[in-house]
């Protein structure tokens, strides 16, 4: 198999229950497992999807389990992507600043961690807005 | 999770093993709490079977550790894994908490 020009797409649909987190993990880790990364990154793509995807059942659903949270994994041309989309609670990522880490202790501060780890672990990250009620997060990591 | 605990002469030790993420914290919270509750300055939270945490175990220790702080007590960590030291590391967290590579380093 020629591994540089190997891509592939697939999907998860859970409800936004902390007990689907494990599911969504492993549907992670097989996808980037498969994709050739190492077994170090594969567990800082994991924890960022994670991340985003307490943040949806946390501020998007409010912990309800009855949401909807759509996983996509896309792989093509040496770029891993991760789309999670939800239909919660419209989540403004300007309303949460980077935390700065030494003051964040200072204060002991609490929130807000979780995106720092997504943007620290991943290439990229993005929040848009699909439509009035649809949001979604895009997570990115390239195979270097 | 699962959890054991146990007393040495230095500290009270939760052993503290599986997955800590946003199902498992709160069990984990409610823990560390009653631990810190029942008066113990010294605990040291061994992660030697611990497989993963994200940030909702994190913050369980950020508020365990301002907690303990206002009763003059510490909250030390040992036998982290790997992956599980490297999440510390990113997150700043190696600079809050005193750091034993392993359990018989912290004990002696």
């Amino acid at each position: 198999m020629n591994v540089i020009n190997k891509k592939f797409e697939r999907e998860l649909i859970v409800k936004s229950s902390t007990d689907n987190l494990s599911i969504i993990r492993e549907f992670t880790k097989t996808a980037a497992v498969e994709s050739g990364f190492s077994d170090e990154t594969v567990g800082k793509i994991i924890l960022a999807v994670d991340e985003a995807c307490t943040n949806v059942i946390k501020h998007a659903y409010k912990y309800s389990p009855e949401g909807e949270i759509l996983i996509t994994i896309n792989f093509e041309n040496q770029k891993f992507t991760i789309s999670i989309t939800d239909e919660g609670t419209r989540f403004n990522p300007g309303n949460v600043p980077d935390p700065d880490l030494k003051e964040y202790h200072k204060q002991k501060r609490i929130g807000g961690l979780g995106m720092f780890l997504m943007k620290k672990l991943m290439d990229d990250v993005k929040y848009i807005n699909l439509s009035e009620n649809k949001n979604q997060v895009v997570l990115v990591k390239y195979i270097s | 999770m699962q959890f054991s605990e146990e007393r040495t002469e230095k500290f009270y030790v939760l052993n503290a093993g599986g997955r800590l993420d946003a199902s498992t914290s709160s069990s984990f919270e409610e823990k560390l709490t009653s631990i810190i509750d029942s008066g113990e300055k010294n605990i040291l939270i061994n992660f030697k079977n611990l497989d993963y945490i994200s940030s909702m175990g994190l913050r369980v220790l950020l508020q365990a550790a301002k907690k303990i702080k206002s009763n003059q007590g510490t909250i030390s960590i040992c036998d982290m894994k790997d992956n599980i030291l490297e999440v510390f590391d990113i997150a700043g967290f190696t600079q809050v908490f005193q750091i034993y590579k392993s359990y018989n380093e912290a004990v002696s």
